[in-house]
């Protein structure tokens, strides 16, 4: 017994889990939850941008709206996201001026991200301006 | 005698020595952990930048120079002459360089004062460094500071300038629109 007690062989591996673990594991979770959030809020302004451009380059009012919620969808799921990704995601349209498509208006368009059990919640929005000779 | 090898056989001992490379290895990993989140950040914050000038670009050149647009030598045989695709080149829209100017300036001011998801946290300290416009088009140089999430230690570096350069032109919708009514 005491033999085993004495004896070297896989003190290296014990050291070495011992010390690594408690070190390397926040990292990786650290880098897991930066690259995550990152992307998430990446895809959100990458998709606010995109619609805010669909919207404000449609022809009338009618067709902007549907036009920035079709380039939206089309757009995320050209990014990856997944169909309960966008069950967490809302589109918010805000208006400077109403009717919502007139010259010279502001929009703003909000994406966000609900938060999940892996991620939390991002919000990114863009803003445009419709043409003056729309 | 003894005492003269102690240290020798300290120096030799192999115990202890995983510790050494774990230590050695982690201090490398969070360097460079460190390194790779503020280059990320930057990056990111460097595009949300060039997507606020882009927008205030493209809000600019829509100020169509009336005066310059509806004079020229373009008539009636020169609108038949491009029926059949032989008439002068199309130089381009005119826009009007002071409305131009101002409106992508108030479009900048409006995103860096707008609502916080509007741009990425890191950016500060908005400004346009240059803005040019020849008639037909605009170019904007913005500039910003944006701050490092993490301090990098030993540089004493928490922020570092971003620019974006971008320049953005009207063109013509193709058609047929007398006097303003589009017909096709």
């Amino acid at each position: 017994m005491k033999s085993i007690i004495r004896c070297e062989r896989g003190s290296a591996t014990v050291e070495f889990v011992a010390l690594a673990l408690p070190l390397f594991v926040p990292i990786i979770f650290f880098l897991h939850q930066f690259a995550s959030v990152s992307g998430q809020e990446e895809i959100a302004r990458t998709l606010a941008r995109e619609g805010a451009r669909a919207f404000v380059t449609s022809s009338n009012q009618s067709s902007a709206a549907a036009a920035m919620n079709a380039v939206i969808f089309r757009a995320g799921r050209e990014l990856g996201l997944k169909e309960e990704e966008f069950e967490r995601m809302a589109i918010n349209l805000e208006c400077s001026s109403s009717p919502c498509y007139s010259p010279n208006g502001k929009i703003v368009v909000t994406v966000h991200f609900g938060a999940s059990k892996e991620f939390r919640s991002v919000t990114a929005s863009a803003q445009e301006y419709i043409s003056p000779w729309s | 005698m003894e005492l003269r090898r102690s240290p020798i056989k300290l120096l030799r001992s192999e115990s202890g020595s995983i510790s050494l490379v774990v230590m050695a290895l982690f201090m490398i990993s969070l360097s460079s952990i460190l390194v790779v989140t503020d280059i990320a950040a930057i990056a990111i914050a460097k595009r949300s930048l060039t997507q606020a000038s882009e927008a205030a670009a493209q809000r600019g050149v829509r100020n169509l120079d009336k005066t310059s647009y509806y004079s020229g030598e373009f008539d009636l045989t020169t609108q038949a002459q491009n029926l059949f695709g032989v008439g002068p080149s199309d130089p381009g829209v005119p826009i009007d360089c002071s409305k131009a100017l101002g409106d992508a300036e108030g479009a900048l001011a409006d995103w860096s004062s707008g609502p916080n998801s509007l741009r990425r946290v890191e950016i500060t300290n908005l400004q346009i460094s240059r803005i040019e416009c020849d008639g037909f088009g605009i170019q904007l140089v913005t500039q910003a500071t944006a701050q490092l999430p993490l301090i990098l230690p030993f540089f004493n570096l928490d922020s570092v300038e971003i620019s974006s350069k971008v320049s953005a032109t009207n063109t013509r919708a193709k058609g047929f629109s007398p006097f303003g009514i589009r017909i096709f």
